[in-house]
């Protein structure tokens, strides 16, 4: 598990973007594993996504006007998972983060606190090699949180590596390694 | 993704941005109700003049003898005209005609016009018959059974304008033909197409009523005619049943293949040729119209669809951040534009009917909307919808970043 410190701007969340291939460095090489991702066309990119990453975004990055239970289900619906399994699934992935009963709700009208666990409870619905998690406990309370940096922990512990964008002590401090953007240079 | 689910998603598209999708179904229903509208104008246009150029001409073969032979086999008898009609199911209906000058009294006018003797044995095929006073020939009268002996004439419109000298409350109860007195039980109505024209400026009699009463000297004998009319079920099968014709009528004169046909078709050929021209001019006065018409409603939509797509760019990319290929998000557009389009279609075959009623029954223009116009526009729309959506998601799944910000 690896943790990206840096203040806000510094570009964390940029450097996410460019591991997950969903950006393109103006220089440099990005790897994972074999896969040379900064080489990756965005279609191959989407398809190499669907099979090895799991991404937790710094706003929950949820599809408006669609209820929780769907977006949690769409990494599934992409997975080729039929619907019934889908909806399953993706109710037991709510019901782990505490939410089931905002199973039908839009997105729309959750709080911030309830957006994020939905995010979270999609991250959940697949197992990933290779996780990236954007400021993971923002905009979560105490119990909340605690149980973030537990499911972080129990995914690396199934062998999954994560990478950690945060400004939480508490999740820095679970982390195997650090580096810090203090101004958009890694050091 | 499979079928179901990109039927459920683009189902979502439309109730989560009814706005935007009616927008869209809007401007394709209005570009297709244009084109429908149009072509079923032109359409009616092009029904009209074909029924008034032609009626049931191109469904028509006429036969006469062929005066070019040494050895005259002499004209078609009303004996060939019976064995046409038992030995070739196609024919709808069949008519003999005799024709000669003769001269014409009534009151004190006295002029020189063509009488036309007509012979049907059920009277199917003489739709240009139709009397606008009086009553036209009965069956039993235009037959066999009806020797010639009661002297009836059909005035045509013209004829009967002659003969009142352009008096139109003149009433006409009988004229003289060649000296004999006919009795007129009725007047055609003003000719509508080519087919009528020629009845026009006629006195018409049963077959056998002119051979036998009013003519004067006449060549042909009394079962003979100078032409059969005969007319074809469907217009589309008239040459093949026509080469069917030739050689029953081989058979009927007993003349070998080997020697030139004892009788020839009169110029239909050159009126279906005529017709066809006419119906090519105006399909392609139609795709004129409906390319205009679809190419504006093409740069509608396809700015529409593109406004959507960006607005949904953040979706399409949280989609493909989640493991959507680009297939999926490319099926994904296609189908909610095959989903508009068909809607579209179908408020525009909606919306078009009710025009054509409206114009019909209202206004002066002639309008024809059938299934082909309205199958057309569905296509239409599918191919307007298909092909803006298309470039518009390829580019949305081309894009990068944006996504993620901090």
């Amino acid at each position: 598990m690896l943790c990206v410190l840096g203040p806000s701007g510094s570009g964390k969340s940029s450097l996410l973007a460019l591991l997950a291939g969903m950006d393109v460095p103006d220089a440099g090489e990005i790897f994972a594993g074999d896969v040379a991702v900064h080489r990756l066309a965005p279609a191959a990119a989407a398809v190499w996504r669907g099979r090895h990453l799991g991404f937790l975004f710094q706003d929950a990055g949820l599809i408006e006007r669609m209820s929780a239970l769907d977006n949690v289900a769409i990494p599934l619906l992409y997975a080729r998972c039929p619907l019934h399994l889908r909806r399953e699934k993706a109710l037991a992935c709510l019901r782990s983060v505490g939410i089931p009963h905002l199973a039908e709700q839009m997105v729309d009208v959750l709080s911030g606190g309830e957006r994020r666990r939905v995010g979270f409870a999609r991250l959940l619905t697949v197992s990933r090699p290779l996780i990236l998690c954007d400021e993971p406990t923002t905009g979560l309370d105490g119990t909340n949180a605690a149980e973030v940096i537990w499911t972080l922990q129990r995914m690396r512990n199934e062998g999954a590596a994560l990478v950690v964008a945060t400004h939480d002590p508490k999740v820095a401090a679970i982390a195997d390694a650090h580096i810090e953007i203090p101004l958009g240079a890694a050091v | 993704m499979r079928a179901a689910d990109n039927l459920r998603t683009a189902a979502w598209a439309f109730k989560a941005r009814p706005a935007r999708m009616g927008a869209l179904c809007v401007a394709l229903a209005c570009t297709l109700i244009s084109v429908s509208t149009l072509a079923s104008v032109v359409a009616g246009y092009s029904r009209q003049i074909e029924e008034y150029t032609f009626g049931d001409l191109a469904r028509r073969i006429s036969i006469q003898e062929n005066t070019f032979l040494l050895d005259r086999f002499g004209p078609p008898r009303i004996e060939h005209l019976r064995a046409l009609q038992k030995r070739v199911p196609e024919l709808a209906g069949a008519s003999a005609w005799r024709s000669t000058r003769v001269t014409v009294k009534h009151a004190k006018t006295e002029i020189s016009l063509p009488l036309l003797g007509v012979y049907s044995e059920t009277g199917a095929g003489l739709a240009t018959l139709i009397v606008a006073q009086g009553r036209s020939f009965s069956t039993e009268e235009l037959g066999e059974a009806y020797r010639g002996e009661r002297r009836i004439c059909v005035l045509g419109a013209f004829a009967r304008r002659q003969l009142c000298k352009e008096n139109l409350a003149c009433g006409i109860d009988s004229i003289r033909v060649n000296g004999v007195q006919c009795a007129v039980i009725g007047v055609l109505q003003a000719p509508h197409g080519l087919a009528e024209q020629s009845l026009s400026d006629a006195v018409i009699t049963p077959f056998f009523s002119a051979a036998r009463l009013f003519e004067r000297d006449s060549e042909i004998d009394v079962r003979g005619a100078e032409r059969l009319e005969l007319t074809v079920r469907e217009a589309t099968k008239t040459d093949a049943v026509r080469e069917r014709v030739a050689q029953e009528m081989r058979a009927l004169y007993g003349s070998p293949l080997s020697a030139p046909p004892p009788f020839q078709f009169a110029n239909d050929a050159s009126s279906l040729e005529l017709l066809a021209n006419q119906r090519t001019a105006f399909a392609g006065l139609l795709l004129v119209v409906i390319t205009a018409a679809g190419v504006g409603g093409f740069v509608s939509f396809a700015g529409i669809m593109a406004g959507m797509v960006n607005e949904r760019r953040r979706e399409i990319a949280l989609r493909s951040a989640f493991g959507a290929r680009a297939s999926d998000i490319v099926w994904q557009v296609l189908t909610e534009a095959a989903l508009l389009a068909l809607s579209a279609a179908l408020v525009a075959a909606l919306v078009t009917t009710g025009i054509v009623l409206l114009l019909d029954r209202f206004g002066s223009a002639p309008v024809a909307l059938d299934g082909t116009v309205l199958a057309l526009t569905s296509v239409l729309a599918v191919i307007i919808s298909l092909t803006a959506a298309y470039p518009v998601a390829r580019s949305a799944i081309e894009r990068r970043g944006g996504l993620l910000s901090g």
